[in-house]
């Protein structure tokens, strides 16, 4: 795709509108953040992220059967004595789906929020220590539009609360996109944990972030993936290893 | 904006929405975990649990008639002792004195009626002969009325004087009686379970439960039985000749064998109990290895009808609704109709711990879901199964 390659000559982008210009973030990505390093906002994909993502898992919670919900997470905890399960059986009763819903919206949002300025401040940090002069907002930006294949991650959701009417599904199998769900089932419960939560969307976003930092800093393909990939590479190099070990 | 971008953006979305279906038809749904079995004869025992503690049928609390020093004890705690057995002394030494006064008053007395009694014969032949010289004019009105006076007064005497000599046996009696009760016996053959007084303590014969009103306690071993309290919604289902578990609290893993004995007529609220309840003595058949001790708390769980073989599932595998508004409460079983669940209402009947009588006739060859619990509480009807055929639900007789 033109618009994905490189160039050190960028024309003067044009104003968008935030819809064309989160259709140009998902399709041509190049042009997009050309635009966003001159004028960086972000409240848009910030706002359609964080709404999609809260509507679906407060639409989650409404429909939940709560008693198969705490089975369900009980039965996760094969590690955990009787004792300790009931214990927590006991704290989970104690709150209400109504409750548990706004624990986890609140949550769900400043981990949202947390991310992001984790991602915003790394690449700010690095494009430091290279000495470019590109401002935090303008990183903070990048990483909003950049997140906004998360949308998709809130559509594949509600679409699998919608097939499942009772309401017995787990966060974890409401995640449509992930590794796991798309067939990459292993033998190993832990390794399908990790693939669980490794997803499309989230891929995508680090594509976006690549071509964003390779652009905004004019680096070359393999230290951009590098410097994106790392963090990421790292967590997950960390867990697989406990994991298998 | 470009329709192709926007085309795209489409497809990427219709792709995402239509990815959980096409997974669902690629790889199927995860049909629930589930254990199925087969309807099975099962021999059901229903039963009511009720709690109590062990107790002796025959029990004596023994306590003084009279008020004294205690001289010997015979026996100690634990003894076996005979009816009639002399457990204890209390000291005699005042009513050996008493004795000793009552029957020399008898003696005394029997002494002066002897008197009397020679000496009314002497008066009384003096009264003849005087008699017969006063029928011949030979002595005066005066002297024949004076001896016939003295004969009347002399057998008055010896009318007092043998009233005298009953008062003092009488009295004799009564010290002996005494006497008697300063030695205590078993009234029955039995153990000493309790001894509550020692040798130079005080005797009293006293009612209220003060020290030394009491004894010692002698029960027969043989008599031990087990006393409950069954809660008066159960006592219905409560018969003479049934058979009960008994475990004592002392014993968690050694259940003993009993059978009902007696069921009060009438029902108490006893202490520490709100409803009501009625008493119910269960005979112990066999203690097994259990060393009984009256006292002693224990459970018994009494089986309310003989063992009979009906059709039975697994008591788990029987779901119940209630719906207060209509007033309206159903059982349920799920069964496997080709991995799919299928909620069936069904009809119940006697249950005990493990199984539930079904009366709906069910096919033999049908699977009936039966675990696990986790999974039964949140089955949907149509849910899709990944059922396990459990083995020991087979028919143990036909």
């Amino acid at each position: 795709m033109s618009e994905t390659e490189v160039s050190g000559k960028s024309p003067v982008p044009a104003e968008q509108s935030p819809v064309s210009l989160a259709i140009n973030v998902l399709t041509a990505p190049s042009a997009a953040f050309s635009v966003i390093k001159e004028k960086p906002t972000s409240l848009f994909p910030l706002a359609v992220v964080i709404l999609s993502t809260l509507l679906v898992t407060g639409w989650y919670f409404t429909v939940l059967d709560f008693d198969w919900y705490i089975d369900d997470t009980l039965s996760q905890l094969s590690d955990r004595s009787e004792a300790e399960l009931e214990e927590i059986r006991e704290g989970m009763e104690f709150l209400s789906p109504n409750n548990m819903r706004w624990i986890t919206l609140v949550t769900s949002g400043l981990s949202l929020m947390m991310i992001y300025l984790i991602q915003a401040s790394y690449l700010s940090l690095t494009a430091a220590l290279r000495g470019d002069e590109i401002r935090f907002k303008q990183w903070w930006a990048l990483v909003a539009w950049s997140n906004l294949p998360a949308v998709l991650l809130a559509l594949s959701m509600a679409v699998n609360i919608l097939l499942n009417p009772s309401g017995q599904i787990s966060i974890v199998d409401l995640n449509g996109l992930s590794l796991l769900a798309l067939g990459m089932e292993t033998a190993d419960p832990s390794i399908n944990r990790i693939l669980a939560t490794v997803n499309l969307p989230t891929i995508w976003t680090l594509v976006l972030l690549v071509i964003g930092y390779r652009l905004w800093l004019q680096a070359g393909l393999a230290r951009s993936v590098s410097i994106i990939f790392t963090p990421y590479l790292l967590i997950y190099g960390v867990w697989t290893f406990f994991a298998v070990s | 904006m470009s329709i192709k971008k926007i085309l795209l953006v489409l497809v990427i979305v219709a792709t995402v929405i239509a990815l959980p279906l096409i997974n669902r038809s690629v790889f199927g749904v995860d049909g629930k975990e589930v254990e199925v079995a087969t309807i099975a004869q099962r021999v059901i025992s229903p039963s009511i649990l009720a709690s109590g503690f062990l107790a002796h049928e025959e029990e004596v609390l023994l306590s003084s008639e009279i008020i004294g020093k205690v001289a010997a004890l015979y026996v100690e705690e634990g003894d076996r002792v005979k009816k009639d057995q002399l457990v204890l002394q209390v000291d005699d030494k005042n009513l050996l004195a008493g004795l000793e006064q009552s029957e020399a008053a008898v003696r005394l007395n029997t002494i002066d009626i002897e008197r009397q009694e020679v000496r009314i014969d002497n008066m009384r032949r003096q009264y003849e002969r005087t008699k017969s010289l006063y029928e011949r004019d030979m002595v005066g009105d005066e002297e024949f009325e004076t001896i016939a006076n003295q004969l009347a007064l002399a057998e008055i005497d010896l009318k007092s004087s043998r009233e005298r000599l009953l008062q003092a046996k009488a009295q004799l009696e009564q010290v002996l009686d005494q006497l008697s009760k300063t030695q205590i016996v078993s009234p029955l053959d039995g153990v000493i379970t309790s001894l509550d007084i020692k040798v130079g303590e005080t005797a009293i014969a006293s009612s209220t439960n003060i020290p030394g009103s009491s004894l010692m306690t002698i029960a027969n071993p043989e008599s031990i039985y087990v006393e409950v309290l069954v809660d008066e919604a159960d006592v219905a289902n409560v018969a003479l000749g049934q058979r009960a578990e008994i475990v004592a609290i002392a014993y968690p893993d050694q259940p003993m064998e009993g059978v009902v004995r007696y069921i009060a007529n009438t029902a108490k609220v006893e202490q520490g109990r709100q409803g009501l309840t009625f008493t119910v003595k269960i005979d112990i058949t066999d203690p097994g290895g259990v060393v009984l001790r009256p006292g002693m708390s224990s459970r018994a769980e009494i089986f309310t009808r003989q063992d009979q073989e009906v059709a039975a599932v697994p008591i788990q595998a029987i779901l119940f609704e209630e719906d207060r508004s209509e007033l309206r409460s159903e059982y349920f079983i799920f069964i496997n109709d080709g991995g799919v669940a299928r909620k069936t209402r069904v009809e119940v009947g006697l249950s005990d711990d493990e199984y539930q009588e079904l009366t709906t006739t069910i096919d033999r060859d049908v699977e009936i879901v039966v675990g696990p619990n986790r999974e039964l509480r949140h089955l949907l009807d149509g849910d899709r199964l990944d059922a396990t055929r459990l083995e020991y639900s087979a028919p143990t007789s036909e």
